[in-house]
């Protein structure tokens, strides 16, 4: 076995090197490398001058920040950090844990729903629960006209406070959580949960004993993506009024005008991000959990009494109520009762915008990520791994830290076009890059592009560089290679990959609002004004059709766990 | 069966290779006639596979010259791709395409054929591995066993001149190893391709091959018939490849040499030389009259034969483990001393090459 498993190595490496399109890359070997490292430039960029803010005195300002507000948003960051890694711990892992090792009423029918609330913005949500439980809201309307209590009879949680922001991004967050450590519980279930019942555990001891810290790696992978959605959300706590390190930036930007400083503030923010993910690998730490057993299969799952099974129905139930059901039909209630008003040909402009920087979006991080991931295939050294590395770095960057970098690096180059145009033709170009919908989608390719480059390496793994050398010695050159056996192979990965970034851009809140063009609104702009104007049914419609249009990648997902047997989530 | 003499089948001519770092082939040269089965034999990481991409057209020649019945494909200035070389390849990971059915994977290789030919050659080579009630079907729906044949008729399909075949069986469990080396076996016969093998298994390569080159470091060891490297082993790393063998140490003295397991011969050795001797596990053989005793401590029955686990006074006083592949298996009851001689066939002496 060593020999097979040494040969076969050997020879992938080597046929690395002479694939299909490898024919083209020695053509071009070297332009391929450039190009990839031109996107990594691009891309990493405006991190990086954000990050070297850091250096440049701002005196007064900055002093005034450090002496007032910036404890404070550092603080509400931090709690909102906490008290989310708590909420989707509890969620997550719980409800993971009861659809995989029990069984009890809906049991089939959680296991996917449960992921239901990823179609849910966190401002969306934000937006929907304040419309319903605020003091004019129809809850706590009901129950004064009920009990005919006034405003001194009677306590209610207050929707709009730090608690309130916690509770949103739990709902929408939790199904990372729950995602990630499910799939781990299925596959360690067969090796070690048998043994360590074997050895006198019960199924609860076992859970902590043996389940919770084989899976932490994926409890905390599933935490970290949490946590960076929290340090990215803005419509949240900006419509809660909790300040935050995200919502000082766009304060100390547009209200103090003040670049720098933003960016300064951008970089604590990136502190933050680079804490929860250095916890996450110090967590990992050197005890690398390996799967010792490769089959996998459903476990007899351990029918629970009455009692209990109702417990956990509504334990598994309750996430999806209020991160889906809840708000999913408040706006189409809402959007129902203002269709008339709302529905206009204006709507339709937000829809389109949305549209048209969704797909170019997609479009263009899809050919970007391909091109990355062919290239790391191709020509595998440390200048394409470099690229690769860089280039979906944006992944775990708040929004509003891209756009404050996209900002500042490319009005540079504007001006530098602009001064070169008039100098050499006498005509000014203006901001052709922040000035036009370029800006923004610049933005969005940083912040997205790992996803696609992430699922193009996926889809491009499946395509072994065997099948490049058989077809080639099958007669075919490397172009009908590429369109007769790449192609069609890789089209699945590719519409994934663009469906993916397409949802993404849709929600997108933060980078869209500081790097539209004038007078450019997109349908998560129109809730987001329209909320802030204290319309809520009036922002219904927009907001529906972003959950709408997020709603297929998740129904896409559930439709993947329903049918995965063995529990494994195809691709 | 070497065609030296023809325009006919591969010619290898001082191929060396190197990736970044050490040379990973050493002027190599090879024949291989058509219709010929050729092995390349040895460990992994030896350079073989290298030579076989070389042969496919996948890797650029450096040095050497490859020439295909008497069309040069490669030397250093030409380079021939692939596509152009009429060149099949059986890989181990079968590398059928997912997306195509059974009899479209097949059909993918007939490019240049006549449309109205394609699908009866398709199914032609389809039945020749037994496989045409699963022409519609997609390869992931087939067992490894079936997936390899499919592999063959898709490699046979264009009627290459060279058919190259990288560990073809090693991904199949023992059983179905057995039938589908027996169907490549008889279907290579019934071409006229130069078909060159690579391996790291020895009983596959005797089992498949015409003649077998043994490789080591990028070098032809030895290169002959099965019957010529079995019997006449040029050194201890080519009789190793074969087989299992027992080694023992000592110095020639007088044309022989003292072993634990009696007297050897070493007629070409002058005295005092140090030198290995090399006794494979079937030579030695049960001998009750013999003086030289050995402790029975397991014996396995194998199927073929059974194995004895012997514990021996080695030279320095040492216990000597020794192995024994005896044939008559029926002796259930062998345990204790037992005399011990050896058959002088399987007992191979070399001048040591790490000492002085």
């Amino acid at each position: 076995m060593r020999f097979y498993y040494g040969d076969s190595v050997n020879f992938s490496a080597a046929l690395k090197q002479g694939t299909t399109t490898g024919y083209f890359l020695s053509r071009g070997g070297g332009l391929w490398c450039i190009a990839a490292l031109f996107i990594a430039v691009c891309v990493s960029i405006p991190v990086l001058v954000v990050t070297s803010s850091v250096f440049v005195p701002t005196g007064e300002v900055w002093d005034h920040l450090a002496a007032t507000v910036l404890p404070r948003y550092m603080t509400n960051s931090a709690l909102l950090l906490v008290g989310v890694g708590i909420g989707t711990f509890i969620v997550g892992v719980g409800t993971a844990w009861l659809v995989t090792m029990y069984q009890f009423p809906g049991r089939a029918l959680f296991e996917w729903a449960l992921i239901l609330p990823f179609a849910v913005p966190a401002y969306v949500l934000a937006y929907t629960y304040t419309g319903i439980f605020e003091f004019a809201g129809p809850v706590q309307t009901m129950m004064r006209d009920v009990f005919d209590w006034s405003r001194q009879d009677y306590w209610f949680p207050v929707v709009r406070s730090l608690s309130g922001a916690m509770w949103m991004m739990t709902f929408v967050l939790y199904p990372y959580v729950y995602l990630l450590s499910r799939a781990a519980f299925i596959e360690q279930s067969f090796c070690v949960f048998e043994v360590s019942r074997t050895l006198g555990c019960t199924r609860l001891k076992s859970f902590f004993s043996v389940g919770l810290p084989l899976a932490r790696p994926a409890i905390v992978a599933g935490m970290t993506f949490a946590l960076i959605e929290t340090l990215n959300d803005f419509g949240t706590v900006e419509y809660f009024a909790v300040d935050t390190l995200t919502t000082g930036i766009f304060r100390t930007w547009i209200g103090l005008g003040q670049p720098v400083v933003a960016a300064q503030l951008a970089a604590i923010l990136m502190s933050f991000v680079f804490a929860v993910v250095l916890l996450e690998r110090w967590t990992r730490g050197h005890s690398k959990v390996h799967h010792t057993s490769t089959r996998y299969r459903t476990l007899p799952r351990f029918r629970l009494p009455v009692a209990m099974a109702l417990g956990a129905s509504l334990m598994c139930f309750l996430p999806i109520f209020f991160g889906f059901l809840l708000p999913g039909s408040a706006l189409i209630v809402w959007s129902i009762e203002t269709a008339e008003e709302m529905l206009n040909a204006d709507f339709f402009t937000y829809a389109f915008n949305s549209f048209l920087l969704a797909s170019v979006t997609a479009a263009l991080a899809v050919l970007i990520g391909l091109f990355l991931a062919y290239g790391q295939r191709l020509k595998p050294g440390f200048v394409m791994a470099a690229a690769t590395k860089i280039a979906s770095l944006g992944y775990a960057i708040p929004g509003a830290v891209i756009a404050v970098g996209v900002l500042i690096v490319y009005t540079t180059v504007d001006r530098t076009i602009d001064g070169w145009f008039r100098e050499a033709f006498g005509i000014s170009t203006g901001l052709i890059l922040t000035g036009t919908v370029a800006g923004v989608v610049i933005a969005y390719l940083v912040r997205f592009l790992a996803i696609s480059l992430s699922t193009a390496e996926a889809g491009l793994s499946k395509i072994t560089p065997n099948m490049d050398a058989a077809a080639r010695t099958l007669g075919h050159a490397p172009g009908t290679v590429l369109r007769r056996v790449h192609a069609p192979l890789m089209w699945g990965s590719v519409l994934t990959a663009a469906m993916l970034v397409f949802v993404d851009v849709m929600k997108e809140l933060p980078a869209t609002i500081i790097l539209r063009p004038f007078n450019f609104d997109t349908l998560a702009i129109r809730a987001y004004q329209l909320a802030s104007d204290e319309r809520l049914a009036d922002s219904s419609n927009s907001a529906l059709a972003i959950v709408l249009v997020g709603i297929i990648p998740v129904i896409a997902l559930s439709v993947a766990i329903a049918r995965s047997r063995t529990g494994h989530v195809h691709d | 069966m070497t065609t030296k003499d023809t325009m006919n089948g591969i010619h290898v001519e001082n191929v060396s290779h190197r990736y970044d770092g050490p040379p990973v082939l050493q002027d190599m040269s090879l024949d291989v006639g058509s219709r010929e089965i050729l092995t390349l034999l040895g460990p992994s990481g030896c350079g073989k596979t290298t030579m076989l991409r070389l042969l496919a057209g996948l890797e650029d020649l450096q040095e050497g010259r490859i020439t295909v019945d008497g069309r040069v494909l490669a030397d250093g200035v030409v380079n021939v791709p692939p596509e152009e070389r009429s060149v099949s390849l059986l890989f181990q990971d079968f590398a059928l395409f997912p997306h195509l059915t059974v009899i479209n994977n097949v059909i993918f290789g007939l490019k240049g054929w006549p449309s109205s030919e394609r699908r009866a050659r398709a199914l032609h080579v389809l039945d020749q591995v037994g496989m045409t009630d699963f022409a519609d079907v997609y390869p992931h729906q087939l067992s490894g066993g079936q997936q390899q044949r499919v592999a063959l008729a898709r490699a046979r399909g264009p009627r290459p001149r060279i058919m190259l075949m990288d560990e073809p069986f090693s991904n199949l469990d023992t059983t179905l190893r057995r039938q589908v080396r027996d169907i490549v076996l008889w279907v290579l016969q019934n071409s006229v391709s130069a078909t060159i093998m690579v391996t790291h298994d020895s009983e596959e390569a005797m089992f498949m091959s015409d003649r077998i080159a043994v490789v080591n470091e990028g070098r032809i060891v030895q290169m002959g018939t099965p019957d010529e490297l079995y019997g006449n082993p040029v050194n201890s790393f080519v009789l190793g490849m074969f087989g299992e063998v027992n080694r023992m140490e000592g110095h020639v003295l007088a044309g022989h040499i003292e072993t634990p397991l009696g007297q050897v011969c070493a007629p070409n050795l002058p005295d005092g030389t140090p030198a290995e001797v090399l006794v494979r596990a079937e030579g030695v053989r049960l001998d009750p009259g013999s003086s030289i005793v050995g402790e029975v401590m397991t014996s396995r029955m194998l199927g073929r034969a059974r194995l004895l686990h012997l514990d021996l006074e080695g030279s320095d006083g040492g216990p000597l483990h020794v192995h024994a592949r005896i044939r008559d298996i029926d002796r259930t009851g062998i345990k204790g001393e037992v005399g011990l001689s050896l058959d002088d066939q399987h007992v191979f002496v070399f001048p040591r090459t790490d000492v002085k």
